[in-house]
């Protein structure tokens, strides 16, 4: 069992849980400070308004699962298994895509969060529209999350 | 199932039976009422806004004394107002309820009167407190605070900063004004920050004495009264005592109309129906005798409120079909009962406009199955179902667009419940981690819960294809749908290039893929084709570029133009399915993650092993956190069913646009007037 693989992985499982967690902690706080101001105007629309703060929330999820998922294949939940240096970086790259898209888009679906609280501050019945704005940004999160996912339940298999 | 006809509406009758009408067409629910222009000098338009802003007032009123009452009989208001509904009430109660509402609405005038003199009293209890703070210190003068001296002595009542006794102040005076020598200070009360005194003098030497107290910080009371200070706090104890009795007593009479609750809940729906009425009122054009009243009815009930008026009243109706291209006609959709809840995503987006067809049935059931695919858990399905199951069925009464939304997260648990089942995910692994870790059950025995298809966690491709069919079918259909409306406006240009090539183009290509050895690489099995199928397929789909770079450009004259702008449609088209089926890998994603999730928070509820203590630990993180991946989860799986059918399926052939049906009607908080009301 190489020690190094096991290092690259453990490296990996950082990445994932260090970044998005660090976008979504950004995201959430920016797009809280909107939605407290518009609960300051009307209180009765805390419930919508608290959706769309935890919208860039999920992204801090996604790297969770992926550290977790890294976690278990290497060995670290519960039976050992053979790590080779090669594997411990495969693993490791297969932590980057949530890691770096996580990161970034939390933040900036943040931000679109914040317009659609705007929006639908001013425009209640819009609620459902506002709410796909945010959305249109978590897509590329979803699509890291496919493809970190992906090459993780491969990886075990792979004959390196 | 579809997008109602709607009829216009004509009605010209005399003024004198226009407030039966206009009641008659609010009980129905059915007629939405055009703002009519005035044409000529016969007709103009009355002005209500003065008596709908007292309507609107009196219901305030109405709201505000039950808001009273409430507060000082300590009832609880009744929760879950939305879930409850209203509360059932006959036309005939209501009629009753009308003959003794201005009695009602004295009563709850007065309730507020007596409200604003109870906060009228507390400040008058809370103020002569104050001033009664500020006399204490002078209880002991034996003079008023205003007393100035007698006709041979001058007096200054007041106080000077600091702990000081007589000897000490007379020090400080003799120091300013050494000449002044026939003084008299009386201490009456002393604190750390001042000492409260008065001083006596001969009216000659008045002014000395004056400048010398001044000179060493004399000040007089700042609220001085010209009573004695005993008597002036006796008389302020008796004020607070009055206004406390006061305040018992208009307790005491707000308290007694506790029962008058329900009546100030009539008589505010009673207010806003009848402000409702005076606006449309507004809307119609009148003459001396007649008015004249045009909107728009739907077609089903159309005929009957037409026999109807025109039976009940001496009036002229005339009901036509509106047009399909009349901007002002709105839209009505009505679907049966199972997609039915889906109407509020679909308005949430835009309602249809009258060209196109109603996309809610489709629309719903993919909807049900994506959310489900998505949310994908047998335990948090039963708990979604379970809780608005409950709801639907205690709740009878709930409000209508309350009972949708209900309805609709009813079916979409459901349709979770059913997806946990085919992948086998009951609040992640929980069966098989509770047995392991503390029923003995050996640690690689096979799962307990084995799933009806397969384990997304075994075959992640296999489940990715089958997303990613689940977004062609849907796709698909989204293009038919864009058929039919081109059929129904006749675009047969639209029909055969903007709808049937792109489909055309990509069945062959994806028979293809299935033939194709990058499929056998994924999935470790392919069709296999004979070579002519692969000529053909890829024939087809030749032809069909072939056809929209010819048309796709079809606007532009210029043949140089339309050659480019046909490949940037081929372009547009190819790349448009692709980054479309791919979006669909969202189901796989949100899907796993739910269950992975959940059964990573099982693993850590395992951490201090079996035992008791292990119990508590895994009770206490299971619930936890398998309520944070619940409320996490439902979400994303509310908002991505909403983005695919807003950005996939609808941007394939949804203009919407249509104006909400507002008709005349009985929009009232706490009591649905029932009747024959045929509400749509």
């Amino acid at each position: 069992m190489s020690e190094m693989g096991l290092f690259f992985a453990i490296l990996g499982v950082a990445f994932a849980s260090l970044f998005p967690g660090i976008g979504s902690a950004i995201g959430v706080g920016i797009a809280g400070q909107a939605a407290a101001g518009v609960t300051t105007d009307d209180p009765t629309k805390f419930g919508k308004a608290l959706v769309l703060q935890l919208l860039p929330g999920t992204q801090g999820i996604y790297g969770l699962l992926i550290a977790f998922l890294t976690m278990t294949n290497i060995g670290l939940m519960g039976e050992q298994v053979e790590l080779s240096l090669l594997k411990g970086l495969a693993y490791m790259g297969a932590c980057l895509p949530i890691a770096f898209v996580g990161l970034i888009s939390a933040i900036y679906q943040a931000k679109a969060s914040v317009a659609s609280i705007n929006l639908f501050s001013k425009r209640p019945d819009q609620f459902g529209k506002s709410l796909i704005f945010p959305a249109m940004v978590e897509t590329y999160a979803i699509l890291a999350l496919l493809i970190s996912m992906l090459a993780l339940f491969s990886i075990p298999g792979m004959n390196i | 199932m579809a997008v109602l006809e709607m009829e216009h509406i004509e009605l010209c009758a005399m003024k004198r039976d226009r407030k039966q009408i206009l009641e008659l067409l609010q009980r129905r629910g059915t007629v939405e009422i055009r703002d009519v222009e005035v044409r000529d000098e016969v007709f103009e338009k009355a002005d209500t806004a003065a008596s709908r802003s007292l309507f609107e007032k009196n219901a305030e009123t109405a709201k505000h004394a039950a808001e009273i009452v409430y507060q000082y009989t300590e009832q609880k208001k009744p929760g879950f107002a939305f879930l409850r509904g209203r509360t059932p009430m006959s036309w005939e109660e209501h009629e009753k309820f009308c003959e003794k509402r201005d009695d009602i609405l004295h009563t709850a005038q007065r309730i507020q009167l007596l409200e604003r003199e109870i906060t009228e009293s507390k400040a008058e209890i809370s103020r002569s407190e104050a001033q009664e703070e500020a006399l204490l210190p002078w209880l002991h003068l034996p003079v008023p605070q205003t007393f100035t001296g007698t006709k041979k002595t001058a007096v200054f009542v007041g106080s000077l900063e600091g702990e000081l006794k007589t000897g000490e102040i007379l020090e400080l005076l003799a120091k300013q004004a050494p000449e002044l020598e026939a003084i008299h200070v009386e201490i009456v009360s002393t604190s750390q920050e001042q000492t409260n005194l008065y001083a006596i003098v001969p009216v000659a030497e008045a002014e000395k004495a004056e400048e010398a107290l001044r000179a060493i910080g004399f000040s007089r009371p700042s609220a001085a009264t010209h009573r004695l200070p005993k008597e002036k706090q006796k008389r302020l104890q008796e004020k607070r005592t009055k206004a406390r009795q006061a305040i018992d007593k208009n307790v005491g009479e707000i308290c007694a109309a506790a029962d008058r609750i329900e009546d100030f809940h009539k008589l505010e729906d009673h207010m806003r129906m009848r402000a409702e009425k005076y606006d449309a009122i507004e809307r119609l054009v009148q003459s001396r005798h007649t008015f004249i009243l045009e909107g728009f009815v739907p077609q089903k009930v159309a005929k009957q409120l037409h026999r109807e008026l025109e039976e009940t009243f001496e009036c002229a109706v005339d009901t036509y079909h509106a047009g399909y291209d009349n901007t002002e006609c709105p839209t009505v959709v009505e679907n049966k009962w199972f997609v039915r809840p889906t109407e509020t995503i679909l308005a949430s987006y835009s309602l249809p406009n009258r060209n196109e067809i109603d996309p809610t049935p489709i629309m719903g059931i993919f909807y049900y199955a994506m959310f489900g695919l998505m949310f994908s858990d047998f335990g948090y399905g039963l708990i979604m179902a379970g809780i608005t199951g409950f709801c639907l069925l205690k709740f009878r009464n709930m409000d209508i667009g309350w009972k949708k939304n209900v309805q609709l997260f009813f079916w979409c648990g459901v349709s979770t419940m059913f997806w946990g089942v085919v992948f086998s995910s009951y609040f992640g692994d929980v069966v098989d981690v509770v047995a392991k870790t503390f029923l003995d059950r050996a640690a690689d025995a096979p799962t307990l819960m084995p799933p009806l298809w397969f384990s997304p966690l075994d075959s992640p491709i296999k489940l990715l294809m089958f997303c990613l069919a689940i977004g062609v079918v849907h796709l698909t259909i989204g293009y038919i749908c864009k058929g039919i409306n081109c059929v129904r406006n006749k675009d047969t240009i639209g029909l055969i290039f903007d709808t049937i090539l792109p489909v055309a183009v990509l069945y062959p290509l994806l028979l293809m893929l299935l033939g194709s050895s990058i499929y056998e690489g994924m999935m470790g099995t392919r069709l296999h084709l004979p070579a002519y199928v692969n000529t053909i397929c890829l024939a087809i789909s030749g032809v069909c570029v072939l056809g929209i770079v010819l048309m796709a450009g079809r606007e532009s004259p210029n043949p140089v133009i339309r050659l480019l702008k046909g490949l940037y449609g081929v372009y547009n088209i190819l790349a448009g399915w692709l980054s479309d089926i791919l979006s669909y890998s969202r189901l796989l994603a949100l899907g796993l993650a739910t269950g992975v999730i959940a059964s990573v928070m099982n693993q850590l509820g395992t951490l201090a092993g079996g035992g008791f203590i292990g119990i508590i630990l895994f009770v206490l993180v299971f619930a936890v956190g398998q309520a944070l991946n619940f409320g996490i989860n439902v979400l994303g799986a509310y908002v991505h069913s909403n983005r695919l059918e807003f950005v996939e399926f609808f941007g394939k052939f949804y203009e919407g646009g249509g104006k909400v049906f507002t008709p005349l009607g009985i929009h009232t908080k706490y009591y649905k007037i029932e009747e024959e009301t045929q509400n749509v």
